[in-house]
């Protein structure tokens, strides 16, 4: 009889007391995957806004802060402009190497549009912001009545949305962002400029000052320029004219974040050291009440080797099933509730890619399917020599 | 009588730790969607796709109600494999209601995608794995059973 073959009957003689230190790898397997993908979660949600908002610097007009915030990371559409003369003089201002405008447009929450969306509108020719993301999901630059989506709208390429009373095509669909862009419309300066035409003949439509307004003016600043000497010259020179620095509150989020990483990467690593501090401790026990049990095989014939083989067998099964029950349940009842911590979280947290995700599950499988031979190897040791001595005592 | 350890699928210990789960979770399944996340027929003159799911769940969810009962309380191996398979089935269906069959709201914020969704995923797939675990003991005691009457010669 195979060494394996042993081990999994001993392990269903005692079915007990295998249901219960499997679950208790099940359970650490359970909250290393929860911790980890968590913690990556949130450190990828910081990134993808990061490299979402993109410009240096963004300009809008003063009391529109909230409508702006809504719209990127909550996915609250908004509509505000900033004056056309105000636009000009943001593009000469010292300090900033070159300026694109966008157009925020908000959809009605009635049958004439396709569903409550942000509408953005840029300028190609001197974007630098919406186009690098268009060509890194592969999708072209939106013509005249045509449109590029982000993830969370329920429509395919080619599909038609209604804005309005214009039908646009959908030429393009972002990957998800976790941010409001992943319900926002992006169109091309001659679609915006036809969607805003359709949008002022509603009921409760915000009238475009002048043709040349824009809500809000991305920028590159120059390198080497202090940001609070620059965001306290804007305010000064340009009057209704509010600046935010993306980069800067991103890096302030993400040091903050650190911490925060840290604990929850810190929890399961400490689970993972006491579920194996218990299962040494099970082990040792159990070993010591199997005493008479090895004592007959040794008497039967079996080598220190094959009882060696026996227990670590025992103790890869017990690991396996363990930690294989445990990543089986985090995949199918707590991974499938990741819409809504996305939800709740807004732009703060985004789930890795498959790509990312499984390699991590695996590696949650490995670590915690080895805490069975860990603890079976800790309490082997001293097991040998007090079974042999069991052995001389039975023969005498 | 069976010990505390005794998970034999012929023991009542086993068919508690199988049975009861799948009827609680049935439960789950035909009372959620439609009681507690409240899905509506219609919002602002629209027919939402989810009220036609709830109702299709509330069908499904006695369904395997019914099989998790008859396998808690059936004496007969066949009669637990017939179970078994027939919850495995029902649970295929409310995996199937909502992902391919009759669908979700059109907006992926909805409360049917970010809570109905992922509760009926989870479900589904606990009575899936349940359910297998029961078919397979229900064949092994079978199994047994065929062999035992072989070695007695009857």
């Amino acid at each position: 009889m195979s060494s394996f073959s042993i081990a999994r009957n001993n392990l269903l003689h005692r079915p007990f007391r295998l249901c219960c230190l499997a679950a208790l790898i099940a359970v650490t397997a359970f909250v290393i995957a929860g911790g980890t993908l968590f913690g990556l979660g949130l450190r990828n949600g910081v990134a993808s806004t990061a490299a979402r908002l993109g410009a240096d610097a963004m300009f809008l007009p003063v009391g529109a802060e909230r409508n702006l915030e809504g719209a990127l990371l909550e996915g609250k559409p908004s509509t505000f402009y900033l004056p056309g003369d105000a636009v000009r003089a943001l593009s000469e201002l010292k300090g900033v190497k070159r300026t694109s405008p966008q157009l925020y447009i908000s959809t009605f929450d009635s049958a004439h549009c396709g569903a409550l969306v942000q509408i953005i509108g840029y300028d190609p020719e001197t974007d630098f912001v919406v186009t690098p993301w268009l060509k890194e999901n592969g999708s072209s630059e939106p013509g005249r009545g045509e449109i590029v989506i982000g993830s969370d709208i329920n429509l395919a390429l080619g599909e038609k949305m209604l804005l309005f009373g214009a039908s646009c095509v959908v030429v393009g669909k972002l990957e998800r962002t976790g941010m409001g862009f992943d319900a926002t419309v992006f169109v091309g300066k001659e679609t915006a400029r036809m969607l805003i035409d359709e949008y002022e003949t509603y009921i409760g439509a915000i009238p475009m000052p002048d043709e040349n307004a824009a809500s809000v003016v991305t920028a590159e600043i120059e390198d080497g320029l202090d940001h609070e000497t620059f965001v306290k010259e804007v305010r000064k020179e340009l009057d209704g004219v509010n600046v935010i620095l993306p980069q800067a509150i991103i890096g302030n989020l993400a040091r903050n974040l650190d911490l925060t990483i840290g604990v929850l990467m810190g929890i399961p690593a400490l689970l993972w050291v006491l579920s194996a501090f218990v299962l040494v401790i099970v082990s040792t026990i159990t070993l010591h009440e199997r005493k008479r049990e090895f004592g007959v095989l040794r008497a039967l014939g079996a080598t220190r080797k094959k009882l060696l083989e026996i227990l670590l067998a025992e103790s890869v099964l017990l690991g396996v099933l363990g930690a294989g029950a445990g990543v089986l349940l985090f995949c199918v009842t707590a991974l499938p509730f990741n819409a809504l911590l996305e939800s709740k979280l807004a732009s703060e947290y985004l789930l890795p890619s498959a790509d990312v995700t499984v390699p991590v599950l695996i590696a949650c499988f490995l670590l915690c399917a080895a805490g069975g031979p860990i603890a079976a190897f800790a309490s082997a040791a001293g097991i040998g020599r007090a079974e042999t001595s069991l052995i001389m005592r039975e023969d005498v | 009588m069976a010990s505390v350890g005794d998970v034999r699928p012929d023991s009542k210990t086993g068919r508690n730790i199988l049975g009861v789960p799948i009827l609680v979770i049935g439960v789950a399944i035909a009372v959620v969607p439609r009681l507690v996340y409240q899905a509506f027929e219609s919002m602002d003159g629209m027919v939402m796709q989810c009220y036609a799911t709830a109702n299709a769940e509330i069908a499904v969810g006695a369904a395997i109600v019914i099989f998790g009962g008859l396998y808690f309380f059936a004496k007969s191996a066949t009669l637990r494999l017939t179970a078994s398979l027939l919850a495995l089935l029902s649970a295929v269906f409310a995996l199937l209601f909502p992902t391919a069959l009759t669908g979700l709201c059109g907006d992926a914020h909805m409360a049917c995608h970010t809570l109905t969704l992922p509760m009926l995923i989870a479900s589904s797939s606990l009575i899936i794995l349940f359910s297998l675990i029961g078919a397979a003991l229900s064949v092994r005691t079978l199994l047994r059973a065929t062999r035992e009457r072989r070695a007695s010669g009857l």
